[in-house]
């Protein structure tokens, strides 16, 4: 990955996970999106055939301005930024399906409920 | 130049030029009231008279060539406007064919109308006296390229297409591009 576009993703996962971006669903399968004023920014994770076998991979790209897609980062499971932007992906589903912070809702739903008084 | 206009002009014309052969007459020694003096004076009277009022003719075809200058330009102006309120109404009808077909899986066909629909946005920008909020906007732009790329993976059989994310995301282009229509149509 290009050192401008790891500086990117560094900051994307870091913010996504303080809950300060917000992803969402694309119509695509396995595909999230963020919008920002200057660019969105699509995550999606596949299943690439090659050669009889299959491996899982995960890509980043950005629309710009004018709409134009810009490939940003496209690995393959076993590469060594596989995990991080795994992660990545991970951090964007959470941040759309918001099950962390609605589980821990419940939680503290539950425990409100069970005190004795 | 009106009839009225012409008599005045008229009138002016002859009042003067009683009132110079007047002068004429009256502080002109006896040696010098000759033709020749009378008709030098009248000649360049006629002259000056003349050149004013051709003076004045000019400037009044300036102002009415303004005018209808303006007047072409507002005419121009609002049939661009009855257009574009067509051309709008024409792709919201496109939005609700997409989703017809996607949800009957015409996925080319949705396709090849969702491109009309991203060339009239890209123009939509060019419209004249609309209050678009431009952020939104791009974000809606950007989506339509998304799905764009989605219709594709779900034509190549590389990822499913979500009909439900697809066809709120048209709803809300439809719905700004409805909002557009509406600003037109009340001016």
């Amino acid at each position: 990955m290009e050192k401008k576009y790891s500086e990117l993703i560094q900051r994307l996962y870091k913010l996504t996970k303080e809950r300060k971006l917000e992803w969402r669903k694309t119509s695509s399968e396995n595909e999230y999106m963020l919008e920002l004023n200057a660019a969105t920014f699509a995550i999606s994770k596949g299943i690439e055939y090659y050669n009889n076998s299959a491996s899982e991979f995960i890509a980043v790209s950005m629309y710009n301005d004018k709409n134009m897609v810009i490939p940003i980062v496209s690995v393959m499971a076993g590469d060594n930024e596989y995990p991080f932007l795994e992660s990545l992906y991970n951090e964007a589903v959470d941040s759309c399906t918001k099950e962390t912070e609605t589980l821990e809702k419940v939680l503290e739903e539950l425990d409100r409920l069970d005190l004795p008084f | 130049m009106k009839n009225l206009t012409k008599l005045l002009l008229a009138i002016i014309f002859f009042v003067l030029l009683g009132a110079i052969i007047g002068l004429y007459y009256r502080y002109t020694s006896q040696e010098q009231q000759t033709i020749f003096n009378l008709a030098t004076l009248l000649g360049f009277y006629v002259s000056i008279y003349g050149l004013a009022v051709a003076l004045w003719q000019i400037m009044a075809l300036q102002n009415i060539t303004k005018s209808t200058q303006s007047a072409v330009a507002q005419t121009r102006e609002k049939v661009e406007q009855i257009l574009s309120i067509s051309d709008i109404a024409k792709i919201v009808t496109t939005i609700r064919i997409i989703e017809e077909y996607i949800n009957s899986e015409k996925y080319e066909l949705a396709k090849l109308r969702l491109c009309d629909v991203k060339d009239f946005m890209m123009r939509v920008e060019f419209i004249g006296k609309i209050e678009l909020d431009i952020e939104e906007f791009g974000r809606l732009k950007k989506r339509v390229e998304i799905d764009l790329n989605s219709i594709d993976k779900q034509m190549s059989n590389k990822a499913k297409l979500d009909k439900i994310i697809f066809c709120q995301d048209m709803e809300e282009i439809a719905s700004m591009l409805s909002r557009i229509e509406n600003q037109l149509k009340s001016k």
